[in-house]
């Protein structure tokens, strides 16, 4: 079963992809917002993809406050973890600012909330998952 | 969308959104305006999600508001997710 970590701190968003996710997909989930949990689980190799929110207002590393724009940079730049692919994920929908999140991260998909095609959804985890575990095999 | 899913968790939604609508309300009324954004950009976040497209076009009305403060503008959107959540309430 495919392992998926959700980064997320709004308990509603949390709730819904996580049923979605466990349901619809048959997908693990495992959520945090530690960083350090965040990273570790990924180092473990036994993260298929991480579903990453932007706007964290809780995450901390090393004492600074941290979104998940800076997440994924720390996860895109370690040899350990670069090949998690990271979705990014938020409301945020001013014109351009899903080419600046990708390009900055290193992210590999960006999904606008609020996600109002669940299916659709469900389908490009799915579709990123296996297209990672056959580049990686 | 997954009806089943979203019948579910209707009540969690409308006992939450009411929670951030009331939320909202108190930021606006002590003109916390990083507040107001930050909470509107939840609402705008998870509303459709669940369904409510017309909440989470609120809250977006009330976060592009909030970026420029204009008062008025978030009243305006503040006044619409307080009539839907009387509404949703009296229908519940």
């Amino acid at each position: 079963m495919a392992h998926i970590l959700l980064v997320e701190d709004d308990k509603l968003n949390i709730i819904i992809f996580t049923k979605l996710l466990e349901r619809r997909g048959k997908f693990q989930v495992t959520h945090s917002e530690d960083p350090e949990i965040i990273i570790e689980l990924c180092r473990s190799k036994k993260i298929d993809l991480v579903i990453m929110d932007i706007s964290l207002n809780k995450s901390k590393y090393q004492g600074k406050f941290i979104d998940g724009v800076e997440i994924t940079k720390l996860l895109k730049k370690d040899p350990a973890t670069l090949s998690v692919p990271v979705i990014l994920t938020t409301a945020h929908a001013m014109s351009g600012d899903k080419e600046e999140f990708l390009a900055e991260s290193g992210a590999e998909a960006y999904v606008t909330k609020p996600v109002t095609d669940h299916e659709g959804f469900i389908e490009q985890v799915k579709s990123m998952v296996i297209s990672n575990k056959s580049q990686n095999s | 969308m997954d009806q089943e899913l979203i019948t579910e968790l209707h009540d969690i939604f409308i006992e939450e959104m009411s929670k951030r609508i009331g939320q909202l309300a108190h930021n606006v009324s002590i003109k916390d305006i990083d507040g107001v954004q930050f909470i509107a950009h939840k609402i705008h976040g998870a509303g459709g999600t669940y369904g409510f497209h017309e909440v989470s076009d609120l809250g977006k009305t009330v976060e592009t508001a909030a970026k420029t403060s204009d008062w008025d503008q978030v009243q305006l959107g503040l006044c619409g997710l307080q009539t839907w959540s009387q509404q949703i309430n009296k229908t519940e």
